[in-house]
């Protein structure tokens, strides 16, 4: 699976949800849905300002782990 | 507001065809039954078992109006492609064919009992078979409408 470790660099970065929102042009909403894991898929050009206000790699942002035993 | 507009013509229509409807129902067969009656009192024993034949075809078409009626509300919405406008369309597609093997079930035990017309008969098939027909082509639009649900939903959980 897929980790998505926004809330880490968010608070690495010492910024909010809302404050990336306002700078990367997406919703608290979806930005929320990124962080939780709920979403199902995240573009190149969200990615692309995502690292770009938070100054930050991909890798920074997505990690791979082996899915969880059931 | 091309959805809105397009419920509100889809709701007229409807609304149409229910007074249609009842107007067959509640007019039109008990009229033409009671008719056919006057001039044929030997058929006394078929008005009753045809009348109730006929007339129980009445609550699947009210189904399918009652369903028909929330889907426009879920086009109104925005939410056409939506899990639960495919359910609707499913369930009034169930409806039509359930409809359709009530009737043609009905006109086979009718024929059996001897208080039917080989025609009549023959003409009850081609009537359940275009029943059918509109039936499946409701199942195949509400595969294709809950699959455009699904795609709808993965696209807005793409960020």
């Amino acid at each position: 699976m897929i980790a998505v470790n926004l809330d880490v660099v968010l608070a690495q970065r010492k910024m909010t949800l809302t404050q990336l929102s306002r700078e990367v042009g997406v919703t608290v909403v979806n930005l929320s849905l990124l962080k939780t894991g709920k979403a199902k898929g995240v573009r190149f050009s969200t990615l692309d300002k995502i690292c770009r206000a938070l100054d930050c790699q991909p890798g920074d942002l997505l990690e791979w782990r082996p899915d969880p035993q059931p | 507001m091309v959805c809105k507009q397009l419920a509100r013509c889809c709701k007229i229509s409807l609304a149409g065809g229910c007074l249609c409807l009842a107007a067959v129902y509640l007019v039109a067969v008990p009229g033409v039954a009671t008719g056919l009656l006057r001039r044929a009192p030997e058929l006394a024993d078929r008005f009753w078992p045809w009348l109730l034949l006929v007339e129980s075809t009445a609550l699947p078409c009210i189904l399918v109006a009652l369903w028909g009626w929330k889907l426009t509300g879920e086009i109104g919405r925005g939410n056409a492609f939506s899990g639960e406008s495919a359910r609707l369309v499913k369930r009034a597609s169930t409806a039509l064919l359930l409809d359709a093997a009530l009737f043609l079930a009905g006109n086979v035990v009718y024929f059996l009992l001897g208080i039917s017309h080989s025609a009549v008969a023959l003409l009850a098939l081609f009537v359940c078979a275009a029943a059918a027909v509109f039936g499946l082509a409701a199942r195949a639009l509400a595969q294709l409408v809950g699959e455009a649900a699904r795609l709808r939903e993965d696209s807005e959980l793409v960020i």
